[in-house]
């Protein structure tokens, strides 16, 4: 970063701090984003003058309130709720709602914020926003948590819709409280439209939910290979994890022709050397979603394969590696290994799997690498797709949801090689992401005016 | 109060007392009668020789509950006497007795004989006495016994006093032998005594305006009629106005009103036969020969006496017969379709039930009426369970002597021998009679609440299996529990225990527990349980291999009490092993078999104290543990659902998707019925096997007690859905009630408190899968005050010396006194920084291995929320992190105020870790502190960038009161 753009970053920061004390996990937020986009910035002074990251980091409309509730022994209380609706250029503000005992204005502003990037880079037409309440639900019965959520819904509606804002689930808020809230908004506001999604597969949920984020990482793994003419039949690919993302990664990525010889959990690896089948796949499916056994299981049920408790599965040698099981997972040593392996792919699914230092020799060895906010963004666009499903009225089958994610993925991956690739031809897709996800919400806000 | 003739005078000359007295003292007599009889108490009698010598007697004494005169005694004429003797005792009945003589009725009947309440005829034997005896009884009590008790009444209509004097002595002696089958049936003195007081009274009338005025009044409790044809209508009309019909107008009044009601008309005139047989009624010739055989015959099969007798409705033979409940139980399951309807429309069933006492049953079966044929498998099914649950309910709350002739499967808890029952036996008849005394046996419909079946052996047979197999050497010599336990299989059991066994195995057809039951155990407070074992076998279609199978688990039960663990325990508890007794306690395991294993829908505890109460909960709420399958998972400490039982609908553990699927049940235990998996063993849990809940699918009860992940829609889905993950949440029966746990616990706790008059904890289980007919089983396994477990002992914040706290707090979860503690690890104030939790974790995790490994236990303290899944909020440790602490607190500071966890994210582990949970909040409750520059000064026996470990060379003082809410630390 030039001496310049340093200086701009400080003083950015400075005024920041200055003007939302307090507010730490905001700061930290704004830091990582400004300085990513920075140099972007300050070479197109238009953005500094019109004060566009200034503006980014002031929510448009912060809505506070009081949400009573009577708990079953008709004994009151008062929880706060919030919605942060951070920015609206591309869409319908779009985001969580969390509650949790940590939910403060401070954790609102920090997730509405990065969320807006996570939109963007969708190339979905939504914007960004937050929202929750430090309601806990620990303990509560089923029918204090309706109450609490009707109570909540009950002012929210005001502020919310389908074409203005649309909230989805995040901690504290699944199936259940999704539920609950629709319903109170029905009830209040007499529409049946998408105004949140996360919604029921009967009543306006769509479908492929599950699948999303997995399908997604191969999909965008596919146009990565595609840079080098390459695809993923016949190449070893090793997955970490055997979650969500993990499963359908191995599924998608075994549809696409690739041999998938890894699984973990946090106990250690299977390695099956001569790779899973559908039939093997369908026994992982059924050990941890059904019987939520342990990967090592696998071993024994496949001889073959070879189980390494305590270990992480990338000294395997392999072409592509999928990491899909959780931060921080892929260290120094790992990268390393992996090099050595004859890895040259690495995509991630999980969200910020690689330290800092594994990136760096990723990207000194000129491998291809995603980081997971472009190539785990499979998730976040069902819930737009849920949108836009809702919007037109239609409930569409697996496989056109399948169709729709897939080109999403591609167009991700196009704004990357916008944005990411360098003077030499090596597209950095971390750069690229950043880049194309904040680039697109400057543009339509300088295009918007001054709103 | 049942009013009872206890003494008599009698006035005889000495004649007439040496024809009495011809077979022996009069009151002997009297007295072996009423043994044989089966009856109590005998009148006393005094004799008079005069009616002077006997009004002498009564101005002397007016203690006669009956007079009975002769004919021939003195100068004074007994109806001189009795109008005289009336004014003396105007309430005793004076009853003439004279020998049969024309001459003499006449004379009654021409004489003023007002005095004289009943003539009965001498017929030379005793058998007439207890016949006045209790028709005066009878008489007397009617109205209580019938009216508000709900006996029943025979009604003799007879005027001729010939006739009724031979004619009632046989009455009585069916009623009295029909009456003491039935109390036979009874398990002890006291059921004995109410059926006794159960048995049918007899009125007799001796004209019709007394008959209609008995029936009037006892219409209800009417069980059957006998009567003569012609008697007079008033009381005191004379012979001659006899109506001839008198009888006929009377059964036509009662059959008009009660077409069922069994009706014996009799007369001396065989031609009354047609009219008898015309109005649908009985016949009996007063002349025949076979009289009494006719009578007792149309009496046993009317009145619903002796046994119960099932005839085919076409050949009129008989197919099955009954001579208790028991029986009666069988033969109701078994019999024709169509002999159920006609006896059940002949109301036979109701009156064979009135005719024993036997009324709260006999009432509903009364109005049955069968309509078509569909009604009679369901009048069957209602029947079986009205039946089955009188007789349960007679035999509970009553401890039976274990008889093998009569042993059934009715007797709930039986004990065989002489010896004492234990502590713990002892405790389950306690338990036994609360549940009655209660009657919470059927207090909930669709469930029966009960102790399961037991039979307890009694310390005698271990003093003779001691004895008679020479195993005292082993209290002294020094032997591995594997040798003791070797030496006790290789011995045997008293044969005459064997044989009980025998039969008792034969009734009961399930897998049994076999328990220990220790004479020590007797004092309340000291806590045994646990020390010594408990066994469960299989049941077997091999009854040998049963029998082996149970023997062999008895004498391990045996030899546990000499293990080196009880041993220390004795000694510990400053008991002395040679006065340790062993009672066996061998109960039916709750439950039922399921693809090779045996195991109840659910087990668990409830303890009336909760020591950690959270969210709106408070101590006196109680708490409750349960768990899919055998309580082993729970006992263990294995990771089980806990819920208030005030609040079923708030469960911590279900509350969220997240906390559902890491927190709930992970394994259950079940009885393996493979009889080889029974090896003698000194782990007492050799037969049992741990089941994964994910392996648990194909099990019947299963679905009662799970919900299901909806991985499609995000959510807890409380069903058993096809697809997703199941947890096991108990949501059908805690959040819909489909079975009242909560609300049993609720009433169980409450009653127990009461009982003990302490905190106490109570150990149940219960079997849903009974298949469509038979009703849910909730047994109580167990009562125990709170404080066996040395815990929880209440607080006496009095007597507490509070000053100079380290750590002192209003806002606190825990057991009480907590000690052997010595360490404070505490986090660093000014190294305090949100950013850094999970570094702060990473020292501690290294250093809480530490102090594992060197056995140290300590008090954590730190900023935030101790496990918080959010690092800013708090550490975000794991509790293998945190494992050695023993009191985990929480503080705020200044610009650092998050909400506490209230011990939520460690919940289970504290409770099973008996741990506190402290949370000190001085802006929100001043006074509480953390007395963080006091430790600071101190030096640190290791520290690092973020907390430091501070040894005292004393023990911490600790105490961390659930019950009060407080914590002190010092």
């Amino acid at each position: 970063m030039d001496k310049f753009t340093q200086n701009y970053v400080d003083r950015f920061m400075d005024e920041l701090i200055a003007r939302n004390p307090g507010e730490k996990e905001f700061h930290q937020a704004v830091r990582e984003v400004v300085e990513s986009v920075a140099p972007y910035v300050t070479s197109y002074p238009y953005l500094m003058d019109l004060k566009i990251l200034e503006r980014m980091v002031e929510p448009e409309r912060v809505i506070m309130f009081r949400v009573p509730w009577t708990d079953d022994k008709g004994e009151i209380h008062i929880n706060r709720g919030y919605r942060v609706q951070m920015n609206s250029a591309l869409g319908p503000y779009k985001g969580g709602i969390r509650f949790h005992a940590s939910v403060n204005l401070s954790i609102l502003k920090f997730l509405a914020f990065e969320q807006t990037f996570k939109n963007s880079l969708t190339t979905l037409p939504m914007g960004g926003g937050k929202g929750g309440s430090d309601f806990n639900p620990r303990g509560k019965s089923d029918a204090e948590v309706m109450r609490f959520c009707q109570s909540f819904m009950t002012e929210l509606q005001r502020y919310i819709g389908a074409d203005t804002d649309v909230p989805a689930g995040d901690i504290g808020v699944g199936g259940r409280e999704i539920g609950f809230m629709f319903g109170q908004y029905k009830r209040l506001r007499d529409e049946f439209t998408g105004t949140l999604t996360g919604k029921g597969v009967a009543w306006g949920g769509s479908l492929l939910r599950t699948e999303a984020t997995g399908y997604g990482v191969c999909y965008f793994a596919q146009e990565m290979l595609a840079t080098r003419n390459e695809t993923f039949e016949g190449k070893t690919v090793v997955i970490s994890g055997a979650g969500n993302v993990a499963q359908y990664a191995a599924q998608k990525a075994m549809q696409l022709g690739a041999k998938v010889v890894t699984l973990s959990d946090s106990d250690g690896f299977v390695h099956d050397p001569e790779g899973l089948d559908e039939e093997k796949l369908r026994y992982v499916l059924e050990l941890k979603n059904i019987r939520r056994g342990r990967i090592k299981e696998y071993a024994t049920k496949y001889p073959q394969a070879t189980y390494y408790p305590g270990e992480r599965p990338w000294r395997i040698a392999c072409d592509i590696a999928l990491p899909c099981a959780t931060q921080n997972e892929i260290e120094k040593a790992d990268a390393e290994n992996l090099v050595k392996g004859g890895c040259w792919c690495v995509v991630e699914g999980a969200n910020m799997p690689s330290t800092p230092e594994a990136i760096a020799i990723f990207q000194s060895n000129k491998m291809l690498y995603s980081p997971g906010k472009a190539s785990n963004a499979g998730g976040v666009a069902t819930s737009g797709l849920e949108m836009t499903q809702n919007s037109i009225r239609q409930k569409w089958t697996r496989e056109e949801v399948d169709q729709h994610l897939h080109r999403i993925m591609s167009d991700i991956h196009a704004a990357c090689l916008k944005y990411g690739t360098e003077p030499d031809g090596y597209i950095n897709y971390v750069k690229g992401a950043n880049i194309a996800g904040f680039i697109k919400v400057a543009n339509a806000m300088v295009d918007q005016g001054l709103v | 109060m049942t009013r009872r003739i206890r003494r008599i005078l009698l006035v005889c000359n000495n004649y007439d007392s040496f024809s009495l007295e011809e077979d022996g003292h009069i009151e002997a007599q009297i007295t072996q009668d009423y043994s044989e009889l089966n009856l109590s108490n005998p009148p006393s009698i005094v004799r008079a020789e005069s009616t002077l010598d006997a009004l002498e007697v009564l101005k002397e004494d007016k203690h006669f509950d009956l007079i009975i005169t002769m004919y021939n005694v003195g100068k004074l004429d007994v109806f001189g006497f009795s109008s005289q003797a009336k004014e003396l005792l105007p309430d005793t009945p004076i009853v003439l007795l004279s020998s049969f003589s024309k001459e003499i009725y006449r004379h009654i009947v021409e004489r003023d004989h007002a005095g004289i309440d009943y003539v009965f005829c001498w017929n030379n034997s005793t058998d007439v006495l207890i016949a006045i005896i209790k028709l005066l009884e009878d008489k007397l009590n009617a109205e209580h016994d019938c009216l508000e008790m709900g006996a029943r009444v025979i009604l003799l209509v007879e005027d001729s006093v010939r006739y009724y004097s031979t004619y009632l002595p046989l009455l009585y002696k069916l009623v009295l032998q029909q009456n003491s089958a039935a109390v036979r049936d009874a398990l002890n003195e006291e059921q004995q005594f109410l059926r006794k007081r159960a048995r049918p009274k007899i009125l007799m009338a001796t004209c019709y305006d007394e008959a209609y005025d008995y029936y009037q009044k006892y219409k209800h409790n009417i069980i059957g009629i006998i009567s003569d044809i012609g008697f007079v209508i008033h009381k005191g009309d004379k012979p001659e106005m006899e109506k001839i019909d008198a009888g006929i107008d009377l059964c036509r009044l009662v059959r008009g009103e009660n077409p069922t009601m069994p009706f014996l008309m009799q007369s001396s005139q065989a031609s009354m036969r047609a009219v008898a047989e015309q109005l649908g009624v009985g016949f009996a010739r007063k002349s025949s020969k076979t009289l009494t055989h006719d009578v007792s015959e149309y009496i046993g099969r009317e009145f619903g006496f002796g046994d119960f007798i099932v005839t085919d409705p076409d050949t009129g033979l008989e197919t099955a017969r009954a001579k208790n409940l028991y029986e009666f139980e069988q033969v109701v399951a078994t019999m024709s379709d169509r002999s159920l309807r006609v006896l059940a429309e002949k109301n036979y069933i109701s009156r064979w039930l009135y005719g024993r006492g036997i009324f709260s049953i006999g009432d509903l079966f009364r109005p049955i009426r069968v309509h078509s044929d569909d009604d009679v498998a369901h009048i069957r099914e209602m029947n079986l369970r009205m039946i089955r649950d009188y007789r349960i309910s007679q035999g509970l709350g009553v401890v039976a002597r274990f008889d093998p002739e009569t042993y059934n499967d009715a007797i709930w808890f039986a004990r065989l021998g002489k010896g004492s029952l234990g502590g713990k036996a002892r405790g389950l008849a306690f338990l036994n009679h609360i549940l009655q005394k209660y009657d919470l046996y059927d207090k909930w419909e669709d469930v029966r609440v009960l102790v399961p079946r037991t039979l307890v052996v009694t310390t005698e047979y271990f003093d003779r299996f001691i004895k008679e197999n020479g195993l005292q050497y082993v209290i002294n010599a020094d032997l591995t529990d594997a040798e003791i336990l070797s030496e006790f299989v290789a011995s045997t059991l008293p044969q005459e225990l064997m044989d009980a066994l025998r039969i008792f195995i034969r009734h009961v057809r399930k897998p049994l527990a076999v328990r220990s039951s220790s004479k020590l155990e007797d004092s309340y407070y000291q806590p045994f349980a646990g020390v010594y074992s408990t066994y469960m076998i299989p049941h077997t279609e091999n009854e040998d291999q049963e029998l082996r199978l149970l023997s062999k688990a008895i004498k391990s039960v045996y030899a546990s009490v000499y293990y080196a663990s009880s041993r220390g325990y004795i000694t510990a508890t400053a008991n002395v092993i040679s006065e340790e007794k062993m009672a066996i306690v061998l109960q039916e395991v709750c439950g039922s078999e399921d693809r090779g294993y045996y195991f109840p829908t659910f087990s668990g505890v409830a303890r009336s104290v909760n020591f950690y109460p959270i969210g709106y909960e408070t101590p006196e709420d109680g708490v409750a543990k349960v768990a899919f399958g055998l309580g082993k998972a729970v006992v263990d400490g294995d990771q089980v659902l806990r819920f208030s039982p005030r609040y079923p609908r708030n469960v911590l553990q279900t509350s969220t998707p997240e906390l559902t699927m890491t927190e709930t049940q992970q394994a259950m235990y079940a009885l393996s019925l493979q009889p080889d998996k029974f090896k003698t063993s000194v782990d007492d849990g050799v037969n049992l096997d741990r089941i994964p809940i994910t392996e648990c699918g194909s099990f019947r009860n299963f679905a009662r007690v799970v919900s299901t992940y909806d991985y499609e829609n995000m959510r807890i889905v409380d069903s058993p859905a096809p697809n997703g993950p199941k947890f096991v949440t108990f949501a059908h029966i805690l959040k819909y009630n489909t079975f009242p746990l909560a609300d049993i616990l609720n009433v169980l706790l409450e009653i127990m408190q009461r009982e003990v008059k302490c905190g106490v904890e109570i150990e149940y289980a219960a079997n849903l899968d009974r298949g469509p007919e038979a009703l849910a089983i909730f047994n109580v396994l167990q009562v125990r005050p709170i404080s066996v477990d040395g815990l929880g002992a209440e607080v006496d914040w009095n007597t507490v010396d509070c000053s100079d706290p380290l750590i002192s707090s209003e806002s606190a979860i825990g057991p009480g006194w907590i000690s052997g503690v010595r360490d404070i690890i505490y986090l660093r104030e000014e190294a305090f920084d949100t950013l850094k939790t999970r570094e702060m974790a990473a020292e501690l995790k290294a250093l809480n291995a530490r102090m594992r490994t060197e056995g140290r236990n300590f008090v954590l303290v730190g900023y935030g929320r101790w496990g918080s899944s959010i690092p800013s909020l708090g550490v975000p440790v794991q509790w293998g992190d945190i494992s050695e602490a023993r009191a985990i607190v929480e503080c705020c500071l200044d610009h650092f105020r998050v909400d506490p966890s209230q011990g939520t994210h460690f919940f289970q582990n504290l409770t099973s870790f008996n741990a506190g949970y402290v949370n000190v909040n001085p802006f929100a409750r001043p006074g509480e502190c953390f007395d963080a520059a006091r430790l600071d000064a101190m030096s640190a026996e290791f520290e690092t960038t973020y907390l430091r470990l501070v040894h005292f060379d004393r023990e911490l003082q600790i105490c961390i009161d659930g019950r009060a809410g407080k914590a002190l630390i010092k």
